[in-house]
């Protein structure tokens, strides 16, 4: 019974011509019915090269902190009642050999993060020099995520943000690029922040011990 | 066996004679005993008839109402690569060689489910391998694999890889092969210092990092597709991006060591880029403890709908981000006249305690006005407050990309120099160790780049 049903459908497949084949893949005859080609060990060898992984999924692939910062709100809303702008500000810092990260402009503001043992030059520029009102914070610590594609995960920010909502932690700031996502928080909350992150993103060793 | 990945763009292989240059370059690269593996991109560009988005509009246009699904569309752009992979098949095969074309399946490219943007998972090589070693040239589909088998009875679905996709396939190949490199052939000479468009005496880079190949093509820069940059850069495979017409080596992609502390007191700018079609929100409200609950909710509400969002920001009162513009009167719908709960608390037998806050969308009044007749009745016991929203329509981001990661301290008051000296506003500003980017209006956007060029790559020699 099965032979029969096999030799009808090997029978149509005949008729209909298999055409499909190219020269090379056409089955070799044997006996008139359509047989599987035959390779030999080093063909079948090169198709059994094993596969070769490419790309991690996208996604937060790790959480860290580093601490020593600070954050500087420069007041701009007087400037122009003075001979100053805005340039003159990240030049002065500039000129005193102090790095500035994560700069965001406001309406009536800038903000500036930097490390720590800067603070005193910068205040100096700023406060003393230039006049320039200022808030600062100091004792903040860096808490980065990094993550795969990050402009492909929707949602990111959000889970991020809720993770940190959740551990009772209000970011002083919050930046990101396409290749991570930072949060300033107060240095004591650091590790509770890098923690809530690998819980939420489920990293490898969960919360930082 | 010598093996290197070739791959060519739609407008490589657009016409006839164009196909033939390429072809050329197929068969040179055979000649000097190296085995070639192709891959193609779809032929030409929008509006063409089989371009991606020609086939793609053919499918929408069925009926504007009836969405497609993900699937089907994926498989109807996949369309356009199987045409152009077999038509380059065959004008290498006038030149005297054998060639086997492959869709992204056949090639063992094997994707996740991501349809329109699916991530390539992993490359079965044996059968591209085999091919080789029988002499034959692979001419492979670019942009496109397929799933896995959900079951030996079934088989995966064709997925798209997403824009640029067939530098993806070249790199992936590449590195699955063995490849000794991966050439990227197009119609510009290689990676240039800025668009040509904006920049008229942008140059040709001889040499560029993988790390600011992918800033680039994060930040704007169309060349090459962020992920090829980076499939290449975890695996050390060499690229080259060069044109199909010329006779220009090109420019080589390749790692470049850090420099030393006592140079990197000075950014080396590569590039600079432009990303454009940028909307800007922000958002103001006056009780600074509330921000963080508004934010959150914000977040996740277009989090919900994948809308991506970046460049984000926050003062004590007031936040920011930007969006793609194709999404901004999505992000308007979903905002407008919304209303966030904040401490929402009922006491039993006392009043309510909390605060409604209510957004006010720029622009928009008719359901915020109706909305907030609704809530003055709940006036007596919850207080309402408004966060008014602002949004700066049309922006783009403007970039200086570094050859290698520094923490130059000038680099920002440089930028904002050049921008103040041509007249442009900064609307918010980014950095980090290999790039600085700042958002500006988009009519000011050429005189922006211009300005960077001119003042940072123009001015500088960079490092190559």
């Amino acid at each position: 019974m099965l032979g029969r049903f096999g030799g009808s459908r090997q029978r149509m497949a005949r008729k209909q011509g298999q055409n499909e084949h190219t020269s090379e893949d056409k089955p070799k005859k044997s006996r008139g019915r359509p047989t599987q080609r035959v390779l030999d060990a080093a063909a079948q060898a090169t198709l059994a090269v094993p596969r070769v992984d490419i790309e991690a999924p996208p996604g937060v692939t790790d959480a860290f902190s580093e601490s020593g910062f600070a954050q500087v709100v420069v007041d701009c809303s007087n400037l122009q009642s003075t001979s100053l702008n805005r340039v003159d500000i990240y030049e002065a810092l500039a000129s005193e050999g102090i790095s500035v990260a994560l700069p965001q402009i406001y309406e009536d503001q800038i903000s500036l993060v930097m490390k720590v043992e800067d603070l005193e030059r910068a205040r100096d520029t700023l406060e003393e020099h230039m006049h320039l009102g200022c808030r600062v914070t100091d004792g903040l610590a860096l808490v980065t995520a990094r993550a795969v594609d990050m402009r492909a995960l929707a949602g990111v920010m959000s889970r991020a943000r809720a993770a940190l909502l959740a551990a009772g932690i209000d970011p002083v700031q919050v930046g990101d690029s396409h290749a991570s996502l930072f949060v300033l928080v107060p240095e004591a909350k650091a590790e509770a922040a890098v923690g809530a992150w690998r819980k939420e993103f489920q990293l490898e060793g969960g919360p930082e011990p | 066996m010598k093996i290197i990945v070739q791959k060519f763009g739609g407008t490589s292989v657009d016409t006839a004679d164009h196909r033939l240059s390429a072809a050329r370059r197929v068969s040179e690269a055979k000649d000097r005993g190296l085995s070639p593996v192709v891959v193609v991109s779809a032929i030409g560009r929008a509006g063409e008839p089989y371009a991606t988005d020609t086939l793609l509009e053919e499918l929408r246009d069925v009926d504007p109402l009836v969405a497609p699904s993900p699937r089907e569309q994926d498989l109807i752009m996949a369309c356009g690569e199987i045409i152009s992979t077999v038509i380059m098949a065959q004008a290498i095969k006038t030149l005297g060689h054998e060639t086997i074309a492959l869709t992204g399946g056949q090639a063992g490219i094997i994707t996740d489910y991501s349809f329109g943007n699916a991530r390539i998972v992993s490359i079965e090589p044996g059968y591209i391998l085999y091919c080789l070693e029988q002499g034959k040239i692979p001419v492979v589909t670019g942009f496109q694999g397929v799933t896995e088998r959900p079951s030996p009875r079934m088989h995966g679905a064709i997925t798209t890889l997403g824009r640029g996709g067939s530098d993806t396939t070249a790199s992936a190949l590449g590195y699955a092969l063995g490849a000794r490199a991966v050439e990227i052939y197009t119609d510009v000479d290689g990676v240039l210092t800025a668009d040509p468009k904006l920049v008229s005496n942008a140059r040709t880079l001889e040499t560029v990092s993988y790390h600011a190949i992918s800033e680039m093509s994060h930040l704007g820069a169309t060349v090459l597709n962020p992920r090829a940059a980076e499939i290449a850069m975890e695996h050390s495979i060499p690229l080259r991006v060069k044109s199909t017409f010329g006779d220009g080596e090109g420019t080589l992609i390749t790692s470049l060591p850090r420099r030393p502390a006592a140079e990197a007191d000075e950014m080396d700018i590569v590039a600079a880029t432009n990303s454009p079609q940028v909307s800007y929100f922000v958002f103001r409200a006056d009780r600074p403890g509330d921000l963080a609950v508004i934010e959150d909710e914000i977040y996740t509400i277009l989090g919900d709908q994948h809308i991506n969002i970046y460049l984000v920001s926050r003062t004590e009162t007031s936040f920011a981000f930007a969006v793609r513009r194709t999404v901004r009167s999505q992000v308007e719908e979903l905002l407008d006249a919304l209303v966030v709960p904040v401490g929402l608390e009922r006491r039993p037998g006392k009043t309510a305690r909390g605060r409604l806050y209510l957004f006010e969308v720029e622009g928009r009044t008719r359901t915020f006005e109706a909305q907030r007749e609704l809530l003055k009745k709940t006036d007596a016991l919850l207080e309402t407050r408004i966060v008014k929203t602002s949004v700066e329509d049309n922006c783009a981001i403007v970039s200086l990309i570094a050859q290698t990661e520094t923490t130059a301290p000038g680099i920002l008051a440089q930028l904002a120099r050049s921008m103040d000296r041509a007249g442009v506003q900064m609307l918010q500003l980014a950095n980090s160790p290999m790039s600085v980017s700042c958002l500006v209006r988009s009519q000011e956007v050429e005189r922006a780049v211009r300005a960077l060029h001119c003042d940072f790559v123009e001015a500088r020699q960079p490092r190559e």
